[in-house]
């Protein structure tokens, strides 16, 4: 009794002397790295295309859709008093039944690989389009992935503290890049801002889908939060800030793109933000924004891959190397197979979707039914 | 003298150490009692004064407590007695004089080695900062430490190092400022040292770090006892060990090896704008080749025309590629300090410079590098010179060559993986449970005040949570919302 008291006095003590890793400005950065994904900001032509200067309505309702599903996901994360470290994933509280989570682990497990992979060839391509055109994807691949190799072996604390150093640095550059864009800008390309037809906003449904992924992943991540002793008003409000700052940087980067080229030619462009950055001093920057950029496609493979992980070693009961490095590769393989970026953006952006449109229901029926039993504050 | 005349525990003792050249055996007259000692390492005044003396004027009786009769009339603070023949030898090799009685050892401490006085330390010269650095002597330290930090709360646990050596390790920390959990970790991991001899803090710090196959050192080294007075304060602990005149830090983070004792000697300002000057002074160190390489062979529209044409004139005629080039330069870089280190003190400085200069100069009248390569890897190295701890900026020009060559593969693309790559490793990497970029590593903003820059002294009165401090401001603040 005595050495078991003598113990809990001490993890009192570390417990209220460390700094945490876990804590609410972290949560804030993780889902603002969730949410920005890559940065390669390749939804953007799309967008244009179809919504033209009108973008804002869109990203608005996006703001919308991504707040109400933090909020559902923190309900549903929260649902008992019952603290369960065991919880895998926010609706591992809500299933009792282990086949209905199996289905829930099964999707987040292929759709976060399929996500890794996708991310690590779009960033493939623009390297190659950017800095190496002759290089091999392989070697570019196989470089990329010697970083989540490292910080698997130290847990999700390590791919933290990664994530987090990285976070304000390439964030202040990347920003400060961005704001040096509008040197050569013409602000009434901006105009006008109410959208011509609603139609069109309506056809841009499944790309809003796309982006909605990043938010859904907190799903592996925010259970981690709450078994450290967060509660839930401040996850709640750490993650929608995360996810305001990310919104903010992505209307940052249309606005860029908007007033640069101006609806039209930026619809026309494979990478308008590094267009835009491009025609600034000669193009003598591009090179320099693959900075926050790499760092951006690093942190989103690192996190969709550490949830594929963690789901990996749930079931193997053991984090193995053999499972980081048989992740790692099943990712590399997946992002040289397609041919083309047309195959992975249909192909993989599909997986996406479908898993998005199925978790996001399932979402939704919890929170109804929880709303229903009053269980929802 | 005839060794018959000694008492018999003289002779256990004496057969228990080997050499004797400078062991000293006295018999006392008109008592059973020998005086043993190791002249050269006790202080042979103060034996004379304070022991020989009142020995000879008053020896003990037959009826006497010997020692009771030891504590009245020898004149030393520090006196003992012992049955064991090995605790005697282990104290008269530690410096103490025995007193070889019927039945025992009576121990008299007059240890007194010769000693250096302490004196500015060389490789963390200061410009307001107090002027004294440790010393060889850990008794000189530990004064040292005291003078500074005169709390009833400061914890000195000793540790003895070394089958042959026995070589003394001090362990310190403020007991209600440093977190229990480090200490014990600390306590467990020296008891775990198994060593034939200690010599040096350097070799404790491999046995103790957390991960030895890392390129980066996990455990800070000063000479300075301000420093190590500051670092206590901020809760974490110094290592000292005898003989060494480096106290190690524990725990450290990526941070405090960049930072000074001038920093805080300084007004905020001038303090802040050093930092930043330092930090330049890293980045220029690590990347400055590397980004070389890469915008002239990768990417040469990120350098203006005019530039582009001079270093094109310059290069002309070069017969090694630009890598190679870079890789001869720092290696000649590197050897020419390495020849300066081992050189006599007043050759040294005069070798490196007049050797860098010459052979920098040689090499581009030769051809084989061009001038724009000597004034890169000039630069690299004023930056390297420009870090404080010796391990930080050895790592820093070490961690160049890797680079060089995937930038040589990648170009600019190489250079930030690989730089991404470093970050992933010192993520994982810990000293003493703590994370090696900690405060960056949790967004603890309070702490961020006290890293690459310097809040003015009012605005960081906070102790810092950094190092787990029982009274960091992070635990206050938890406690008092619990209380709340």
């Amino acid at each position: 009794m005595g050495t078991s008291s003598a113990h809990g006095e001490k993890e009192k003590i570390k417990r209220q002397t460390m700094l945490k890793q876990r804590n609410r400005n972290v949560l804030a950065i993780l889902t603002f790295e969730l949410t920005i994904g890559p940065a390669t900001f390749e939804w953007i032509p799309i967008w244009l295309r179809h919504v033209h200067t009108a973008i804002w309505v869109p990203i608005l309702l996006y703001v919308g859709i991504g707040v109400v599903l933090i909020w559902l996901l923190t309900e549903v994360t929260f649902r008992d008093n019952r603290l369960d470290t065991r919880l895998l994933t926010a609706f591992d509280g809500v299933f009792h039944r282990r086949w209905l989570r199996w289905v829930v682990h099964g999707t987040l497990l292929i759709t976060s690989v399929v996500y890794g992979s996708m991310v690590l060839r779009i960033s493939m391509n623009l390297i190659k389009y950017i800095a190496l055109p002759s290089t091999p994807m392989i070697s570019i691949a196989c470089l990329a992935m010697l970083i989540p190799v490292q910080l698997f072996r130290g847990g999700l604390d390590s791919v933290l503290r990664y994530e987090i150093t990285l976070f304000w640095p390439t964030t202040v550059i990347g920003v400060l890049m961005l704001l040096l864009c509008f040197e050569v800008s013409d602000m009434s390309n901006l105009l006008p801002l109410w959208p011509v037809s609603w139609s069109d906003i309506i056809d841009l449904l499944p790309q809003w889908i796309y982006l909605c992924w990043g938010v859904l992943l907190l799903t592996m991540y925010l259970p981690i939060f709450r078994s450290a002793g967060a509660d839930k008003r401040s996850v709640l409000w750490m993650a929608i800030l995360g996810f305001l700052g990310a919104v903010l940087l992505q209307t940052l980067n249309v606005f860029v793109v908007l007033a640069d080229f101006g609806a039209y030619e930026g619809a026309s462009l494979n990478w308008p933000v590094f267009e835009a950055i491009r025609i600034q001093h000669y193009g003598r920057w591009t090179v320099l924004f693959l900075l926050p950029v790499l760092t951006a496609v690093s942190s989103a493979i690192n996190l969709s891959t550490y949830a594929a992980y963690r789901l990996v070693a749930y079931y193997l009961r053991s984090r193995t190397a053999l499972a980081t490095i048989g992740l790692c590769s099943v990712v590399v393989l997946l992002s040289l197979r397609p041919p083309s970026m047309r195959t992975v953006l249909s192909a993989y952006v599909a997986v996406i979707d479908a898993a998005t449109v199925f978790l996001g229901a399932l979402l939704t029926v919890i929170a109804l039914t929880m709303a229903f039993r009053g269980r929802v504050s | 003298m005839p060794r018959q005349r000694f008492m018999r525990s003289t002779h256990l003792l004496l057969n228990k150490v080997q050499t004797a050249y400078d062991v000293v055996i006295r018999a006392i007259p008109g008592s059973e009692m020998d005086l043993v000692y190791v002249s050269s390492i006790v202080d042979v005044t103060r034996l004379e004064e304070r022991l020989l003396r009142p020995l000879l004027e008053r020896p003990p009786k037959a009826n006497h407590h010997l020692l009771s009769w030891a504590r009245k009339t020898i004149q030393i603070g520090e006196v003992d007695f012992t049955e064991s023949h090995d605790e005697a030898v282990k104290k008269l090799l530690d410096g103490h004089a025995i007193l070889c009685v019927r039945g025992g050892y009576v121990i008299a401490n007059v240890q007194g080695a010769q000693r250096r006085v302490p004196e500015e330390p060389a490789a963390e010269m200061s410009l307001r900062g107090p002027r004294d650095g440790f010393t060889e002597s850990l008794d000189t330290n530990i004064s040292l430490i005291r003078t500074r930090l005169r709390d009833a709360q400061v914890v000195f646990r000793t540790f003895e190092f070394g089958t042959r050596t026995k070589t003394k390790v001090l362990l310190i920390y403020i007991e209600d400022l440093a977190n229990p959990n480090i200490v014990k970790e600390a306590v467990q991991r020296l008891q775990a040292v198994q060593l034939d001899g200690l010599l040096e803090s350097g070799n404790l710090e491999q046995w103790i770090e957390d991960n030895p196959w890392s390129p980066y050192p996990q455990i800070q080294s000063t000479e300075r006892p301000d420093k190590t007075v500051s670092a206590l304060l901020e809760g974490r602990l110094a290592i000292l060990v005898d003989g060494s005149p480096f106290a190690l830090l524990i725990p450290s983070v990526m941070i405090s090896f960049f930072q000074t004792s001038d920093d805080y000697s300084q007004r905020w300002i001038p303090g802040s704008v050093i930092r930043t000057v330092r930090s330049f002074a890293l980045v220029l160190s690590i990347f400055s080749p590397s980004l070389y390489i890469a915008f002239t062979m990768y990417n040469p529209e990120l350098i203006p025309a005019n530039l582009l044409i001079q270093l094109a004139a310059t290069r002309e005629g070069i017969p090694l590629p630009i890598v190679f080039e870079a890789m001869f330069m720092e290696f000649m870089v590197e050897l020419v300090r390495e020849a300066g280190n081992r050189m006599p003190q007043q050759m040294g400085q005069s070798f490196t410079v007049v050797g860098g200069l010459v052979l920098g100069d040689i090499a581009v009248r030769a051809g084989i590098v061009s001038p724009m390569m000597v004034v890169v890897v000039g630069l690299t190295a004023l930056g390297a010179f420009a870090i404080p701890n010796y391990e930080a900026a050895f790592v820093t020009r070490m961690i160049r060559f890797p680079m060089l060559m995937v930038t040589s593969l990648f170009g600019v693309v190489g250079t930030l993986w690989f730089t991404l790559i470093v970050f992933a490793h010192l993520s994982s990497l810990k000293s003493f449970g703590v994370p090696y970029l900690t405060p960056f590593a949790q967004a603890a903003y309070p702490d961020w005040l006290d890293t690459f820059w310097r809040a003015p002294a009012q605005r960081s009165i906070l102790r810092p949570a950094t190092y787990w401090s029982l009274n960091s401001w992070a635990r206050r603040r938890r406690m008092a919302r619990r209380r709340r």
